[in-house]
């Protein structure tokens, strides 16, 4: 099973932006549309490790993004199921 | 029979061969080649139209040697999960209007391709595309994920030698017009993506 985590957001150039900087940083991160389970008019999501969920959720906001979710998604084969997950 | 295909440049060896095996009921075809991607080239069609072979060296060329058996016909696509589809992706870009959101959406096009069934039989790269197959590029692992489930993904070497990233292609296999226009003509439909 396939398991990772990811923020949406409100818009397309939030989600861009986000993604440009983090990885600047050195973050594994990378934007994906956002699973059709969610949910989310702007339809990008960024994926990240669960590890740095902390780090990079103070980035984010340091850098004035808001986040709309974070869930987590675990993926079977082409089953997909997405979960919430609370802000650490 | 023999071809020559030494100092032949790219996709003539492949197309001499072609011929050679159409012109013969069965039998063998040796084909002589001077270089690496020509011999990679030759095997692939052998490969794809069900032919065994044999690779020899000999000095300064490679012998490819292609069987052609009576009665042994063009493989059917055996990954019966694969739709009869090309896919086409010509640019770097989904899209125009803006460059940076055409990345975007292009990378997360391929990403969905690995989460929707059936997949295309094959994705073929081309101009600008080529950079998606590339080391460094994202998408890699998600035409990683495409091509060992079956799908062909084939890369325009053309377009690799222009853009000086010859030596950089992280997936699929070097491709040239001929196997492209195969590729597009013989799949039931073909989406082109640019």
């Amino acid at each position: 099973m396939d398991i990772f985590y990811i923020f949406t957001f409100d818009s397309t150039q939030q989600a861009m932006r986000c993604e440009k900087e983090l990885k600047e940083e050195g973050f594994t991160v990378r934007i994906i549309p956002t699973p059709r389970e969610i949910t989310a008019s702007c339809g990008l999501s960024l994926r990240f490790e669960k590890k740095d969920q902390g780090i990079i959720q103070d980035k984010v906001r340091e850098q004035g993004l808001e986040i709309m979710g974070i869930y987590r998604v675990e993926k079977e084969g082409l089953k997909k199921q997405v979960f919430p997950v609370s802000e650490e | 029979m023999k071809v020559n295909a030494i100092g032949l440049p790219c996709p003539q060896p492949v197309i001499e061969t072609k011929k050679a095996l159409e012109s013969i009921e069965a039998g063998v075809v040796e084909v002589i080649v001077d270089n690496v991607v020509a011999r990679e080239n030759v095997k692939k069609m052998a490969t794809k139209l069900g032919f065994p072979y044999e690779v020899k060296e000999e000095g300064d060329h490679i012998v490819v040697m292609i069987t052609k058996g009576e009665g042994m016909v063009k493989k059917e696509v055996v990954e019966s999960k694969l739709a009869p589809r090309t896919i086409a992706i010509a640019a770097e870009t989904m899209g125009r209007g803006d460059e940076e959101l055409g990345r975007i959406l292009m990378k997360g096009f391929i990403y969905t391709l690995t989460e929707v069934h059936p997949y295309p039989q094959t994705i073929l790269f081309y101009n600008g595309g080529v950079k998606l197959a590339c080391e460094g590029a994202e998408s890699i692992e998600d035409l990683e994920k495409l091509e060992a489930a079956g799908v062909e993904i084939l890369v325009c070497g053309t377009c690799l030698n222009y853009f000086s990233l010859g030596d950089k292609m992280a997936v699929g296999s070097v491709s040239n017009m001929y196997s492209i226009v195969e590729a597009l003509q013989e799949t039931e439909n073909t989406l082109i993506l640019s």
